[in-house]
């Protein structure tokens, strides 16, 4: 049975409390610049989010530590609204709390998700863009299984130059065939 | 390529037009006795659904007879409940012109709508409800390759009794057989 939780993270609802945190993370430009919107936000615009997404079609989960003596929320992750017919959909991360970036709690939620995606909403492909300076969360989808299939060469503008997007994905039968040698 | 169309049947967009025919089917109760809505129904209240259908987002079809000089509306097919997780929708299907009953007419909308249904819409079942004394529909039903799941007993109450309802279903996998033999054509007969 699926539970939304591995022995590092859960994944729960957001809610609308999270907002403050929210605009912690997301006043960090260190976390931010590898997010498509780098810039500050305030606890209103995060409300905004927050409420925006319960009505988007988007499955959008807070992302809590549990390892630790209290449940503690590091991020979020979603996948969005999904194109039902060809089964696919994309997702998107971020771990907004620096002491648990490179520590493996990202890779874990989205194992979490994409469990969910693959194994109770029936998708058939799911996908994500990184920039390509994101090492660490190159590492992290490549451990989880997403393979690289293109480039968008000089797609976005940051820092005062041009740099390449990659778009990455798993197939449900590549999740399937790394879940069945775990 | 899918064309909405066959030798047969055309599917196209259901218009506002269409609900003057939709008061004369269901005025009919040799027609509307098998439907959900049994009995007259005002020009309003058939506009009103009309008008939803452009709001649901469900993929419903006015069903056009093109094997003929003319080209004649004759009923409606389309898929309705559609879940999109099990990939699966109920069939719903009316051939309200009662000349062109019995002529296979039916079966050629079905076979189109299956055809979009599993090779486009990508769903894995598709399922339909019949009362069980729509012993036609049933045949036809049949005929185009659903298959009898279970019946729910006493399940509807139209004419002083209760009947049983039918629950037929095609899997996609049933659906690729089918079309992978030979398909066998229809008589075509004018109405």
């Amino acid at each position: 049975m699926y539970t939304f939780a591995n022995g590092k993270v859960r994944l729960r609802e957001l809610r609308l409390e999270d907002a403050t945190v929210y605009a912690r993370w997301f006043n960090d430009f260190e976390i931010t610049r590898n997010l498509v919107s780098p810039r500050p936000y305030s606890v209103a615009e995060e409300e905004a989010w927050i409420r925006h997404e319960a009505e988007s079609g988007n499955y959008t989960f807070a992302i809590e530590a549990i390892d630790g003596p209290e449940p503690l929320s590091i991020g979020n992750c979603a996948i969005h609204k999904p194109d039902w017919r060809s089964r696919q959909a994309e997702v998107g991360i971020v771990v907004g709390e620096h002491d648990y970036l490179g520590r493996g709690y990202g890779t874990a939620a989205l194992q979490l998700l994409l469990e969910y995606g693959f194994g109770e909403l029936n998708l058939h492909r799911i996908h994500l863009n990184v920039y390509a300076f994101n090492a660490r969360a190159i590492r992290s989808y490549e451990k989880v299984g997403f393979t690289l299939e293109g480039t968008e060469r000089e797609a976005l503008f940051r820092d005062g130059q041009y740099h390449d997007v990659w778009i990455m994905s798993i197939l449900l039968p590549e999740w399937q065939a790394i879940v069945a040698t775990t | 390529m899918f064309s909405f169309a066959n030798d047969r049947v055309r599917l196209r967009a259901i218009n506002m037009a269409d609900a003057e025919d939709y008061v004369l089917w269901y005025a009919d109760t040799k027609i509307s006795r098998n439907l959900s809505t049994y009995g007259p129904t005002s020009l309003e209240f058939q506009r009103n659904w009309v008008s939803g259908l452009a709001h649901g987002g469900e993929p419903i079809f006015a069903v056009e007879a093109i094997d003929r000089p003319e080209s004649k509306h004759i009923g409606n097919v389309g898929f309705y409940h559609v879940d999109q997780r099990s990939r699966q929708a109920e069939l719903g299907i009316m051939i309200g012109d009662r000349a062109c009953l019995g002529k296979g007419y039916g079966p050629a909308a079905m076979r189109l709508l299956l055809e979009y249904g599993f090779g486009e819409l990508n769903y894995h079942r598709i399922y339909l409800q019949v009362l069980s004394f729509n012993e036609r529909a049933i045949r036809s039903y049949e005929k185009v390759g659903f298959k009898h799941e279970g019946r729910r007993r006493q399940s509807f109450y139209r004419e002083g009794q209760y009947h049983d309802d039918v629950q037929m279903r095609i899997l996609r996998p049933e659906w690729d057989a089918l079309v992978s033999g030979a398909q066998n054509p229809q008589a075509a007969e004018n109405c």
